[in-house]
C-alpha cells in the first residue's frame, strides 16, 4: 500500500467528487480501465474504488467517490492534503480490443470506470456511443468528458429533469440493431441485468463490471464471491457468457459473514 | 489412454482418506462458498479445507483486514463465517459440483472446548471427510490460539472432538511456541489423525506517514513466502520425532517449495496466500512441476521422496 496526500479534489456533481493522488508509476504500466484500487481512509475503513482518471504527465490517478455511507462520505469530504492509502490496481478490466461499434452504458457513479474505458477505446480508434443514466439533473457527471469522446452521447434522467426522460436501458433498446455493436456496462446490478437481456435479444456481446463486498481485494478471502467467481480477482469485469453461468447474479450477494442475502435486502 | 509406466503417482492417503494429489486449498482461502471450493478442485486442487467455522455467525473485523507485503501478507480477517449450520449448504453445493474424489475437510473453532465439539458435530453431519481443529488463529482474541499453545488443553480438545464425531480429526498448530514437537506430541497422544502445520504468525504493520497501525485489529497473521522457512523447520522437527502425519502449509508458491516440504516429511500440503498472486492456477502449475521433478530425478511416488531430508542415508549425491 502507498499512503499518499490528496493532490486535488474536483466536484463532479451534487453527490460525487474526484480525488487525485500521485502513486508510483512503476506499479501502473499494465493498468487497464475497469480495474480498481482499495482505498484506505485511516481510522475509518478501506473500500474498493474504480479508477476514473489517468493523467500521464505528471502521472496521477483519480477516483470518483459517491457519498452513500460512512466510508464514502468521509472520503469525499476530506480536505486537499489529507492522506489516504492506495493498494492496486487490482482485478481484470474491460477488454477493448474488439472492432465493432462500442456502446458504453452506465448508471450513476458507474460512469467512473466507463468514461475512462471509453477514452482509451477512442485512442485506439473505435467508434463509440455513450448512454449515461442518472436519477436527476444534479447528479449528472462527466458530460464534458463524454462529449469530447463522441457527439453520440446521450444522457437520461429517471425524473426527466435533464436529457431523455426514462431509464438508460430504454435508450439502449432504441440504439441497438442486430449484431452491430459491443457493450460495456457499469451500474446497479438490476440495470446490468436488463442490459444483458437486451444485448442477448440483439445478438450483441456485453461486458459488465460487478460489485460485491470486498475485504482483501486480492482473491484470498472470498468475501466478494459470486457463484464461485471472485469479483476482485476474476473480475470485476465479466463477459455475458460468464455472467450467464452465475445464478447469483441479479439475485443474491453475501453479507460480511458470508451468508447469502437477497439483492433486494441490499442498501442500494 | 493408460498412463505411461514411468508416470509418477501423486495420490496420497491420510487416515483412510484418499486425495488424488497432495495439494489442498488452505483454510480461509477462497472457501466462502461451495462453488468457490469446487472451482479450486476444477483448477487442480486435490481437496479443500473450509474456512474456519463456529457455531454462531461472525462478521469478522472491519477493513482494512489485509496488508499486502512484498514477500507475504498479514491478515486479520477475524474468522468471519456464517455459522456451521448455515454453512452446510456450501458443503452440499461443493458435493454437487465435484466428482466425489476430492475430499473436503471442515475447519472448526470455538470459544470453549464444548463449543469446538458441538461445532464439529454440527458440520460432521453434512458428510465432510475430516475435521481440522483451528487451534492457531492469531487474530481473533479468545478463539483459536488460546486452545493451541498448551499441550493439556490441546489434549482435552482433541479428546472432546474425538468423542463427538466419528471421522478423522486433524489439529492445526501454531508456530508461535517454544517447542512445536511438544504440541504435536500432545495431538498424537490424544488420538489426532494428523497435524497441520503451520498457521500464520502474529505480526503487524505500522504506516510511517500517519504513524498508525494499518489493520483495524492492529495485529494480524503473517503468511506467504516470508514464513516458509519456519513451516519447513516445523514440519522437519515434527516428522523427525513423531509418527503422526504432517500436512504442511506456509508459503508454498511453486513446485520447489512443495518438494522441499515433502522432503522435510510432509504427507500433504495446503496452499493459501499464493492464490492471491498466482490465482487458482497455482494448483495445476505446482502439480505438474512436482511430476516433472519426480520424472527427472527418478522418483516414482511421493512416498519415495517423503522425508528424505530426515535421514542421512537417504540423502543423494
Ligand atoms: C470493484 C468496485 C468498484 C467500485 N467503484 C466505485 C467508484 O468508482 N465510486 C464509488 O463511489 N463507489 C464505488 N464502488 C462502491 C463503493 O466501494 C461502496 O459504495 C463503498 O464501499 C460504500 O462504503 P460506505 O461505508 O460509504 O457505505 P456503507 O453504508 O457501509 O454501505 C453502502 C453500500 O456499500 C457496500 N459496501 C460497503 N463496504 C464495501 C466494501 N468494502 N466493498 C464493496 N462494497 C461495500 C455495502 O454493501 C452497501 O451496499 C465500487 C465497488 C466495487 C466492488
Ligand atoms: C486471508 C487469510 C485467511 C485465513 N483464514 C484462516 C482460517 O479461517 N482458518 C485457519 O485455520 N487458517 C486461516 N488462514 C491461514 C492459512 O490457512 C495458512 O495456514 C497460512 O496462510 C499459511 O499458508 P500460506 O503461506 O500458503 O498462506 C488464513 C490465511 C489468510 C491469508
Ligand atoms: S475481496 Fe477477498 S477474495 Fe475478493
Amino acid at each position: 500500500m502507498e499512503v499518499l496526500r490528496i493532490d486535488e479534489i474536483r466536484s463532479e456533481c451534487r453527490s460525487s467528487s474526484t480525488l487525485f493522488v500521485s502513486p508510483d508509476p512503476e506499479k501502473w504500466p499494465g493498468f487497464v480501465p475497469g480495474q480498481f484500487v482499495m482505498v484506505w481512509i485511516p481510522g475509518i475503513d478501506e473500500v474498493p474504488m474504480s479508477v476514473s482518471y489517468i493523467d500521464k504527465d505528471p502521472f496521477r490517478i483519480g477516483i470518483t467517490v459517491q457519498g452513500i455511507g460512512e466510508a464514502t462520505e468521509s472520503l469525499r469530504t476530506l480536505p486537499v492534503g489529507s492522506r489516504i492509502g492506495i493498494r492496486g490496481p487490482y482485478g481484470r478490466g474491460f477488454d477493448l480490443s474488439g472492432k465493432k461499434r462500442l456502446v458504453g452504458i452506465c448508471g450513476g457513479v458507474g460512469a467512473a470506470s466507463i468514461v475512462l474505458a471509453l477514452e482509451k477505446a477512442k485512442d485506439i480508434g473505435r467508434e463509440i456511443v455513450v448512454l449515461s443514466g442518472f436519477r436527476s439533473k444534479e447528479l449528472v457527471m462527466f458530460e464534458d468528458r463524454f462529449g469530447r469522446i463522441t457527439p453520440d452521447t446521450h444522457i437520461s434522467t429517471d425524473d426527466g429533469s435533464y436529457g431523455f426522460h426514462g431509464l438508460v436501458t430504454d435508450l439502449l433498446r432504441k440504439e441497438l440493431k442486430m449484431n452491430d455493436a459491443e457493450l460495456i456496462a457499469c451500474g446497479p446490478e438490476m440495470m446490468m441485468k436488463v442490459v444483458l437481456d437486451i444485448g442477448s435479444e440483439f445478438g450483441v456481446h456485453s461486458q459488465c463490471s460487478l460489485e460485491r463486498y470486498m475485504k482483501c481485494g486480492v482473491g484470498v478471502c472470498d468475501s466478494c464471491s459470486v457463484s464461485g467467481h471472485r469479483v476482485c480477482q476474476d473480475g470485476p469485469v465479466f463477459t455475458d457468457e460468464e455472467i450467464e453461468a452465475m445464478p447469483e447474479f441479479g439475485s443474491s450477494h453475501r453479507d460480511r459473514s458470508g451468508r447469502v442475502v437477497s439483492l433486494k435486502e441490499c442498501v442500494r | 489412454m493408460a498412463p505411461e509406466r514411468s508416470d509418477p503417482t501423486l495420490d496420497v492417503e491420510i487416515s483412510g482418506i484418499r486425495f488424488p494429489n497432495p495439494l489442498l486449498l488452505a483454510s480461509g482461502i477462497a472457501d466462502e462458498t461451495g462453488l468457490s471450493m469446487a472451482k479450486a478442485v476444477e483448477r487442480g486442487a486435490g481437496g479443500v479445507v473450509t474456512k474456519s467455522l463456529s457455531l454462531d455467525l461472525r462478521e469478522g473485523h472491519r477493513n482494512p483486514v489485509v496488508v499486502d507485503l512484498q514477500n507475504g501478507m498479514i491478515n486479520a480477517m477475524g474468522l468471519p463465517n456464517p455459522g456451521a449450520s448455515h454453512y452446510i449448504r456450501e458443503i452440499e453445493e461443493y458435493r454437487r459440483h465435484t466428482s466425489g474424489k476430492n475430499p473436503i475437510i471442515a475447519s472448526v473453532f470455538g470459544s470453549t472446548i464444548e463449543g469446538y465439539a458441538e461445532c464439529a458435530r454440527t458440520i460432521a453431519a453434512s458428510g465432510v471427510d475430516a475435521i481440522e481443529l483451528n487451534g492457531s488463529c492469531p487474530n481473533a482474541e479468545g478463539l483459536g490460539l488460546e486452545f493451541g499453545q498448551d499441550p493439556d488443553v490441546i489434549s482435552d480438545l482433541i479428546k472432546a472432538v474425538r468423542s463427538a464425531v466419528s471421522i478423522p480429526v486433524f489439529f492445526k498448530l501454531t508456530p508461535m511456541c517454544n517447542d512445536i514437537v511438544k504440541l504435536a506430541s500432545a495431538c498424537q497422544d490424544a488420538g489426532a489423525d494428523a497435524v497441520v502445520a503451520i498457521n500464520t504468525m502474529k505480526s503487524m504493520k505500522i504506516d510511517i506517514r500517519t504513524g498508525r497501525p494499518v489493520l483495524t485489529n492492529r495485529f494480524g497473521g503473517l503468511s506467504g513466502p516470508a514464513i516458509k522457512p519456519v513451516g519447513v523447520r516445523c514440519t522437519y522437527e515434527i516428522a523427525s520425532r513423531l509418527d503422526i502425519p504432517v500436512i504442511s502449509v506456509g508459503g508454498i508458491s511453486n513446485w520447489e517449495d512443495a518438494v522441499e516440504y515433502i522432503m522435510a516429511g510432509a504427507s500433504a500440503l495446503q496452499i493459501g496466500t499464493a492464490v492471491a498472486w498466482g490465482n487458482l492456477d497455482v494448483f495445476s502449475r505446482i502439480r505438474s512441476g512436482i511430476s516433472g521433478f519426480m520424472r527427472a530425478e527418478g522418483y516414482s511416488s511421493l512416498e519415495e521422496m517423503r522425508g528424505i531430508a530426515l535421514e542421512v542415508k537417504r540423502w543423494r549425491s
